[in-house]
């Protein structure tokens, strides 16, 4: 165990359902459905995730499928991805295969600027039209 | 920021592991060992498995051999199983071999598996 490190490894004949928070860093090869939330998330060549994912960096070298809420995000060659992806920076090699939406995430990277949030604003709406209809509202009586 | 990771993606896996922080809800299934020392809410099937002293387990193990050194509720169903001193387990445990260190915390049923792992 101490050999390996303090990550997460899920090996190449694992298989996860699930969810799992509060990782560091994991490793993927793998077959994984599952929400992830961690620091740092490397799916291997092997790997296979399909889910929703929130870190801090992503290495895809296999195949994801599902949203991806990222800061650094890195397409090696053998990437495979479909869905969603936010990023607040994208590294895509020659040869990786991005069929998703992908979004850069303005709010995050610049979230202190209100130009940055403005921009955002389309995506917030669904969440914050509420608010604001209710608050108008109470102004109103 | 990319040149920092630049090794990272073909590290060949060895075994799969949980670590210690990791808070997980669902089901693994492994062919290979497995060691797991974070908190799993649910299921766990592997071939060879060992619980480490800081894992919490809540729910089923299936496996071939076991290791405990940490904390399982549930059912345990294996072959071997091996409860060391720290180990602390409740429920039931099912397996065809076991041994039992001096210390372990155990408050379970024990019954003979014929060869209910598969």
């Amino acid at each position: 165990m101490d050999k390996l490190g303090s990550k997460t490894i899920i090996g190449a004949g694992a298989s996860f359902t699930g969810k799992i928070t509060n990782a560091g860093v994991i490793d993927v090869h793998g077959q994984v459905n599952a929400d992830l939330t961690t620091e740092k998330i490397t799916i291997g060549e092997t790997g296979q995730v399909h889910g929703a994912i929130r870190a801090d960096l992503v290495v895809v070298s296999g195949v994801y499928d599902g949203e991806m809420d990222a800061g650094s995000v890195w397409a090696t060659p053998t990437a495979k991805v479909s869905g969603k992806l936010h990023y607040k920076t994208l590294q895509m090699d020659r040869g990786a295969a991005l069929n998703c939406h992908v979004v850069h995430n303005w709010d995050a990277g610049t979230a202190d600027k209100g130009s940055g949030q403005k921009k955002d604003a389309p995506d917030a709406a669904p969440d914050a039209a509420p608010d604001a209809k209710t608050s108008s509202k109470q102004k109103g009586a | 920021m990319f040149a920092n990771n630049q090794a990272t993606p073909s590290t060949p896996p060895i075994m799969s592991q949980i670590n210690v922080d990791v808070r997980i809800s669902g089901t693994i299934t492994v062919t290979e060992p497995l060691s797991m020392a974070g908190q799993i809410d649910g299921n766990i099937e592997a071939e060879i498995l060992h619980i480490t002293s800081t894992a919490v387990v809540i729910g089923d193990i299936t496996a071939k051999n076991v290791v405990v050194d940490g904390k399982v509720t549930g059912n345990i169903i294996a072959e071997k199983v091996h409860l060391t001193a720290q180990a602390q387990v409740k429920g039931q445990i099912q397996c065809q071999g076991i041994m039992i260190d001096n210390g372990a915390y155990i408050d379970a049923k024990f019954s003979k598996g014929a060869g209910t792992h598969g």
